[in-house]
């Protein structure tokens, strides 16, 4: 078996039918016309891809798109993905802007960007550095950090970009975590052990176990303690 | 009663677990996508569960959580039978069946010094019956025989093996879920193995 797999590599633009690989290194353009198993997958450029993907570690420094199911072991981002469907992964680093058409899993979901799940967001730590609006269905987890950053700090550019206007920086349904902190969200229900409103929030209810504080510029309009 | 429903709320309270530990748990496939089941309700939408399912998962996940690790124990509760192979001296090590029943194999499909899951989990039925005096060599073989042509072709739906004799004669059976089956007077049924919680039973002793 392990002879049989080998490895990819594209410079320029090419297209490819996908498979088993050991490492696929893509500079320049790639297309994957089918599903792609590999231990190690590197993009400087771009990638489109025609179906899953399996890997163990993904170096993404440009743009992905998958059309189906992204899984892997560790994957960071400088710059954008697009996942149709579900993406799962222990560790995800993104700079830039992750979107995702269904549900994402993540022990570890480290975002400075913008971020846009369609489905359910299930990480075990979340911490959320926001330049841009952001949204997920529901979120769920163990330890969530949600801070809105200010447009001079990080990445100039990429807040005149996606400038957040009016908008809060993060909508969803509903948060649930043990211990919760948050800047410019807008949610329905809030519900944890511990948490903490920063600046901005709107939330229509919270509930909670252990400790609740809230900044004087976040407005909720139910409180519980459970 | 057995489809009554419990809110994610109710169910936090009840088993003392919290948010964290039941998204963990569901990232690693302890507990399936199915289970969350969403519903309307007069304060708006929630998540409901099948009660007497989750509790009892969760009941088990904290009795052996502290033994193995959480990716070992998504091994142990999902369907599939792994691509576990495991020697004969492991076996015996592990306390997972005798050393009669070793030989009782040997004896019928010759030496093997390593078993697949499913050879073990024959095994582990087989150690089950003839440990309770229920069948005899002869019959043991013969479950023997029909585990290894019937059980590769339906495993995944298969939950109870059941072991049955009329004057004499025995015969036995592998069941899918759910239905119930009566025999007429005559036949007695010797034995009843759940075959979901064997396997449940065998993963943790492997892992």
């Amino acid at each position: 078996m392990k002879n049989s797999v080998e490895d990819l590599k594209i410079d320029g633009s090419e297209r490819s039918a996908g498979g088993k690989y050991n490492s696929v290194i893509i500079n320049g353009e790639g297309n994957i016309d089918g599903n792609l198993d590999c231990t190690y997958l590197k993009v400087n450029g771009k990638c489109e891809v025609n179906g899953n993907i399996k890997a163990d570690s993904v170096n993404i420094n440009g743009s992905n798109t998958i059309k189906k199911n992204f899984n892997a072991i560790e994957v960071e981002i400088n710059g954008s993905i697009n996942v149709e469907k579900d993406l799962s992964a222990e560790k995800i680093v993104s700079r830039g802007n992750t979107s995702v058409g269904g549900d994402c899993n993540a022990e570890i979901f480290d975002i400075k960007g913008a971020f846009a799940i369609g489905g359910f967001l299930n990480a075990g730590e979340l911490v959320l550095n926001l330049y841009g609006p952001s949204e997920a269905l529901d979120i769920g987890g163990g330890k969530i950090t949600v801070k809105k950053e200010s447009k001079l700090n990080f990445l100039g550019l990429l807040s005149l970009v996606m400038p957040f206007g009016r908008n809060s920086a993060l909508s969803t349904n509903s948060i649930e975590g043990d211990d919760i902190y948050l800047e410019y969200t807008k949610a329905k229900a809030v519900r944890g052990n511990n948490i903490i409103l920063g600046p901005g929030c709107e939330i229509e209810l919270v509930e909670y176990k252990d400790n609740f504080k809230q900044d004087d510029t976040s407005e909720v309009e139910t409180q519980r303690k459970i | 009663m057995q489809n009554e429903s419990i809110s994610k709320k109710e169910l936090l309270e009840l088993s003392k677990i919290s948010y964290g530990q039941l998204y963990r748990w569901k990232r690693k496939n302890l507990i399936p996508e199915e289970w969350f089941i969403k519903k309307s309700t007069f304060t708006g939408q929630e998540t409901f569960f099948p009660k007497e399912k989750i509790l009892n998962r969760i009941e088990k996940i904290k009795n052996m959580k502290g033994d193995i690790s959480l990716n070992d124990l998504s091994k142990v509760f999902s369907p599939n039978l792994g691509e576990i192979m495991i020697g004969s001296e492991e076996i015996l090590k592990q306390n997972i069946v005798s050393q009669e029943t070793i030989n009782f194999y040997t004896n019928e499909r010759g030496k093997s010094r390593e078993f697949d899951f499913e050879k073990v989990l024959y095994l582990y039925v087989l150690e089950n019956m003839i440990k309770s005096g229920k069948i005899n060599l002869d019959e043991a073989k013969m479950i023997l025989d029909f585990l290894e042509d019937s059980y590769p072709k339906y495993k995944n739906k298969i939950s109870e093996l059941i072991f049955l004799r009329k004057l004499g004669i025995s015969s036995c059976c592998l069941v899918s879920e759910t239905n119930e089956i009566n025999f007429e007077n005559g036949m007695k049924i010797v034995e009843r193995l759940n075959i979901t919680d064997l396997i449940e039973e065998l993963k943790i002793k492997m892992v």
